[in-house]
């Protein structure tokens, strides 16, 4: 069988059964009356005239800008802190407890001490993000730098590395794997975050839209929006793997070799 | 635990390597070692604590909008108030068994499926997408339409919940049902081991681990969503008190819950390490943990 | 090929000449790739053979084909009398890897007697005989302990344990001693070797090491070529019961590991290892 042949069979088997639940959505709801579900076609139409490309420059980019900053300022802060905890040890284990406290929190307690300080502008929408995101960023660096083989710690040693060489070639490459996991979290925390500030602050961004919709009993406006942002949480977690797949090819390589091999 | 016992006996006259034949003065002075290495391991961990509180205090008590903020003299005083309130614990158990009814029924549904998915490739490979999409998809985004049909109550939560917390399950016992090393599969054929005993000797144990990761994540977004959804959505419980609190600038009594929502945090998360434990206290990673 | 009496003193007398293992034109091809082919022999009770053969030859392959593990494509292999489609009873396989085939949620006793679990046998047996399999490879006292708890060669010696926990009639090891430094190798060889002794056991060990096949065997198997084939059956006549540093001190040792060396270089195969 050519290669090209099981390309097309592969795509079908993972196509055929979103495509059904399309369809069936879309016949299901065709001559729908009922105010909560209305036709899917009438919400097409809505989403390409609302989102393509208006909607996308007023609603969409300002939400993905926040985002952006947001989850930044994570990785920034996760990663410096986490290397530092990593590597002072006297520090990480007295703020072990606090730092373990306010992992476990859930981040919704955190927004209204984030409100009460920042308002319900902008700087509380990315302050809540960068707050809650950081959590799982910080912790597996501060695994990933823990977990540096120690031979390779020796031979760093041995041929006398300057800490700023040894951070760049053998504690962050090392830390990689664990950081892209933590960041991968993040992200989907970020994404959770983003919405939820944007339906409590000022107006403004895809939470809002999706909010204010419901409010003005403009149903198919929010359907649309739920189905955008859905897309949207999709694509950044695509566009993620492909950024840590190029980042973390050789480690890819290393676990199958290991996995695989007798 | 995780001491090695070698012991050579090649031959059978013998004798083993004794293990008592440690010189007696390093193991005296080593439990001393230790536990002095102790007492300053909790001295930095309070000290850190007090800095932490100091600086809190410092914050509250100076600066315009820290203003609403109360010192941690004030949270406590206003907690301890409102501890002995019905109304207080009438919204902490809301929250609990929205949460934990929720994780309940997240994981009835996402266990099974979780586990056909992974033994039968045709249905992975088909549910792949679907699944992928699924889970990147915000439970707050549907937050609305489920408001709308359901009203401020439990079910809306409840929903939600399910919603966001079946993902990680379904994903980690599709690679449960997945991940069975082949060497593991040989000793089972090899054997001829009956079918009960593959299951409940075999598959079972190394399922476990990949269970209990979905379970642990699964349980913190039930919390999270519980709380986010009775914040938004305005049903009854920790979520919804935070709202009105934060509505009505009644900021000792919101600080107050907003400790209590982290304090639920942190035991669960304690209840959790501690089940994991419990489970896998066999696997490699709990292993690591004791040396 | 069957033994001769001579090499097996102080066994008890075998009871019949019919082999044990017999194959038959046994060969295997991975689609267009063959393995193995060819492949004819027969293993008499109470038997010790060797194949010996370098890495990649297709040994693991062919110890699959053996054990039932795998359908080979052409031939077919005999065991009691009964053609082997799947793991027969009364034969016992133990892997290289032993880190990967014991259960580390169960104790090492529970490890041994899980096989006989699924025979219907009840506790207080299954403990017995578990109790007894461990005690004849010296780990009686490590019964509760968990594998991950033991060094590497006590784990090799429970994987050993289980296969003798059923009692069998033959014992099948793939490459058992690659993954134990080479002092536990030469101490889980004469456990071997006891083991077979005291039980009457027909082993096939399968190995890339040919000072240990030389060692242990009756008989050596070489299997080399692509395809593999048998390039020579070699019977060893080295004194029993051997010892590690007298019986490899004989010339006839050296003599012996020569050949076997010799003929895997010869078919051009890549260097097992001497």
């Amino acid at each position: 069988m050519s290669t090209s042949m099981s390309m097309v069979r592969r795509v079908l088997w993972e196509l055929w059964l979103p495509v059904l639940l399309v369809a069936i959505w879309w016949f299901a709801s065709a001559n729908s009356t009922n105010f909560y579900f209305p036709p899917l076609a009438d919400i097409m139409d809505e989403f390409v005239d609302i989102w393509f490309f208006e909607g996308i420059r007023t609603e969409i980019w300002p939400s993905v800008q926040r985002l952006a900053l947001g989850f930044g300022i994570a990785v920034v802060a996760g990663v410096v802190l986490g290397m530092l905890l990593g590597v002072v040890d006297w520090l990480d284990n007295a703020v072990r407890p606090i730092v373990e406290f306010l992992r476990a929190t859930p981040g919704v307690a955190i927004l209204p001490v984030m409100v009460l300080l920042l308002g319900l502008g902008t700087s509380m929408k990315v302050g809540i993000i960068a707050l809650v995101a950081t959590w799982p960023i910080l912790l597996n660096t501060i695994d990933g730098v823990r977990s540096v083989e120690p031979v390779l710690r020796q031979v760093a040693a041995s041929h006398r590395l300057k800490l700023s060489h040894r951070i760049r070639f053998i504690i962050l490459p090392n830390a990689a794997p664990q950081i892209f996991a933590g960041a991968r979290t993040a992200l989907a925390i970020s994404v959770v975050a983003m919405v939820i500030s944007e339906m409590v602050g000022t107006p403004g961004g895809i939470g809002y839209f999706i909010l204010d919709a419901q409010r003005s009993f403009n149903t198919v406006a929010m359907w649309t929006g739920i189905i955008a942002l859905g897309i949207l949480g999709y694509l950044l977690n695509k566009l993620f793997a492909l950024v840590e797949g190029r980042a973390l090819s050789w480690h890819r390589g290393m676990t199958a070799h290991n996995n695989g091999g007798k | 635990m995780g001491a090695v016992i070698d012991r050579t006996s090649a031959d059978a006259g013998a004798t083993p390597a004794s293990a008592d034949a440690v010189p007696v003065a390093p193991t005296r002075r080593r439990p001393r070692a230790a536990r002095r290495a102790r007492a300053v391991s909790l001295v930095q961990k309070v000290v850190a604590l007090l800095v932490a509180l100091l600086i809190w205090h410092v914050f509250a008590r100076t600066g315009g909008s820290a203003a609403g903020v109360p010192t941690p003299a004030e949270l406590v005083e206003t907690g301890s108030d409102m501890v002995t309130t019905g109304d207080y614990w009438s919204a902490v158990g809301n929250t609990l068994s929205s949460a934990l009814i929720g994780f309940a029924l997240s994981v009835l549904i996402g266990v099974p499926i979780g586990l056909l998915n992974g033994s039968f490739p045709a249905m992975e490979r088909s549910t792949r997408f679907v699944i992928d999409f699924g889970r990147t998809i915000p439970g707050v985004a549907i937050l609305p339409v489920v408001l709308l049909l359901f009203g401020s109550n439990r079910s809306m939560v409840l929903i939600l919940v399910m919603f966001s917390a079946v993902w990680p399950i379904l994903v980690q016992a599709t690679y449960a049902a997945q991940q069975l090393s082949p060497q593991m599969r040989q000793v089972a054929t090899s054997f001829r081991l009956s079918r009960t005993s593959r299951i409940r000797d075999i598959y079972f144990p190394s399922a476990l681990p990949f269970l209990m990761t979905g379970l642990r994540i699964s349980a913190t977004i039930s919390l999270l969503i519980t709380i986010s959804s009775e914040f938004l959505g305005g049903a009854p419980g920790l979520g919804q008190r935070l709202y009105s609190t934060l509505t009505v600038n009644d900021n000792d009594r919101m600080f107050v819950y907003v400790v209590t929502a982290a304090l639920l945090g942190v035991a669960l998360n304690w209840v959790l390490v501690a089940a994991q434990r419990r489970v896998l206290w066999w696997h490699p990673s709990e292993r690591e943990k004791n040396r | 090929m069957t033994v001769t009496t001579e090499n097996t003193a102080g066994q008890p007398a075998a009871t019949s000449d019919t082999p044990v293992i017999q194959v038959q034109g046994l060969g295997h091809a991975y689609g267009p790739r063959q393995i193995f082919e060819g492949l004819e022999f027969s293993v008499g009770q109470g038997e010790f053979v060797c194949i010996v053969g370098p890495s990649g030859v297709g040994k693991t392959t062919l110890l699959q084909s053996l054990t039932g593990l795998l359908q080979p494509s052409q031939g077919a292999v005999v065991f009691e009398g009964t053609t082997v489609k799947s793991p027969p009873e009364g034969l016992a396989i133990v892997f290289q890897d032993y880190s990967r085939s014991l259960m580390p949620w169960l104790s090492v006793l529970d490890n041994v007697a899980l096989p006989l679990r699924s025979m219907g046998i009840k506790k207080a047996e299954r403990v017995r005989m578990a109790t007894e399999a461990l005690t004849e490879v010296g780990l009686r006292d490590v019964t509760d302990a968990y594998p991950w708890q033991l060094s590497g060669g006590m784990q090799q010696r429970v994987a050993i344990a289980r296969a003798l926990a059923c009692q069998p009639r033959a014992i099948v090891m793939d490459e058992p001693f690659a993954s134990v430094d080479a002092q536990t190798r030469a101490e889980l060889e004469d456990l071997v070797l006891r083991v077979r002794d005291h039980l009457g056991i027909t082993v096939m060990l399968v190995t890339h090491d040919i000072d240990e096949a030389v060692y242990l065997a009756d008989t050596v198997l070489v299997l080399s070529g692509k395809p593999a084939t048998v390039s020579a059956m070699i019977p060893v006549e080295l004194p029993v019961p051997r010892h590690q540093l007298d019986t490899k001190a004989l010339p006839k040792f050296a003599e012996l590991r020569t050949e076997v060396y010799r003929l895997i270089k010869n078919s051009g195969a890549p260097s097992a290892s001497a």
